[in-house]
């Protein structure tokens, strides 16, 4: 389990007026989807639960919602060409990979060195009576106030610094996780005749990237 | 002793899970009995784990320092220990903590009064009282 290696509802309605409510609704929503395929339901929605999750993610800073936004564009049913939905539907999709991939170059740290690991846990200094406490002690087991103040100190700083660690390797395992699922989007999605790849290349060249994450998508695009 | 820790078996991959250590008072005695009751950092920090070493398992994303401490007495020193049985807890994603195994830490002055030793999950290391601390 553990090694370690040394090295160093089913809610009642209340009347009929709330019932008339829930039916408009349903209705609506019916209407609203009469119009497309089945295909074109599930992209759509889909790509419209990426969209409220990047928002999210631009709220909270939250990874689990990048990541879900990321499972919700691979969750897109890879159809053939003649079942494919409409263009602009596609077209919607390519813009929420763009802007989960301009969120991912945002916020990854280009200096982070995976190999400077944070602590489990730190040794304290020792007291001015030479008391060395085991690493990980509860700060409140130190009595002297100045080696206490000090080893809260390095926990800040080793508490940071994990997460800072944490954020950044999760941000890089969901980069490789989005240009896997790039590319089989823009494989099953936009690789079928010229005017689809040249369709995708046109919002990749006016996306909202760097230079090297363009060139990056680019090469992605083919099969 | 400074160890990588791994979460095995190493046949799966672990990179999704986070995990955590437990907050556990010490049981010490002999030339460690003034540590007898102290606690671990009742905040303890959330780890993630990077991919899977062959063989070996997957390598959590920080080092993990085992001392034992000094307790600042006089020679001669009592034969003790220290022990903590450390909870481990894990989770995915936005989901609850579980527990998933108790790891223990020893340290040791053995009763020739000479040999310290530490362990914790498989690892180990042995040195005498006269070597020098590598603790600042």
């Amino acid at each position: 389990m553990i090694a370690a290696g040394v090295e160093n509802p089913s809610r009642e309605t209340r009347g009929g007026r709330v019932q008339y409510r829930v039916a408009t609704a349903i209705a609506i929503i019916l209407t609203a989807f009469a119009a497309l395929s089945s295909e074109d339901k599930s992209m759509a929605e889909h790509v419209e639960v990426a969209q409220q999750k990047l928002q999210e993610f631009e709220r909270t800073h939250s990874l689990e919602a990048l990541s879900n936004a990321v499972q919700a564009l691979e969750a897109i049913e890879k159809t053939e060409p003649s079942q494919a939905p409409p263009l602009q539907v596609r077209s919607r999709g390519a813009l929420a990979w763009i802007t989960l991939f301009r969120h991912i170059d945002q916020y990854l740290d280009r200096n982070f060195d995976p190999n400077d690991l944070p602590n489990v846990s730190v040794i304290p200094q020792a007291t001015s009576r030479g008391v060395k406490y085991p690493s990980g002690v509860n700060p409140s087991a130190i009595s002297d106030a100045k080696a206490r103040t000090k080893y809260k100190e390095l926990l800040d700083q080793n508490r940071a610094k994990l997460e800072r660690y944490n954020f950044q390797h999760q941000l890089r395992l969901l980069n490789e996780r989005a240009l896997e699922g790039f590319h089989e989007y823009a494989k099953y999605s936009f690789a079928t005749t010229r005017a689809e790849s040249a369709e995708l290349l046109r919002i990749l060249n006016g996306a909202p990237l760097g230079a090297a994450r363009k060139k990056q998508l680019t090469e992605l695009m083919s099969p | 002793m400074q160890t990588n820790i791994f979460l095995t078996p190493a046949e799966v991959s672990f990179q999704n899970v986070q995990f955590r250590e437990v907050d556990v008072a010490a049981v010490a005695n002999g030339v460690y009995a003034p540590f007898n009751g102290v606690g671990h950092d009742p905040h303890p920090a959330t780890l993630t784990v990077d991919g899977v070493v062959p063989g070996v398992g997957s390598r959590a994303n920080a080092i993990d320092n085992i001392y034992s401490g000094d307790p600042g007495t006089p020679p001669p020193f009592a034969p003790g220990s220290i022990t903590f049985n450390i909870p481990y807890e894990f989770k995915v994603g936005s989901g609850a903590f579980k527990r998933f195994a108790t790891v223990t830490q020893r340290s040791s002055l053995a009763a020739d009064r000479i040999t310290l030793a530490s362990s914790k999950a498989g690892a180990s290391v042995t040195c005498r009282v006269s070597d020098p601390t590598s603790v600042p």
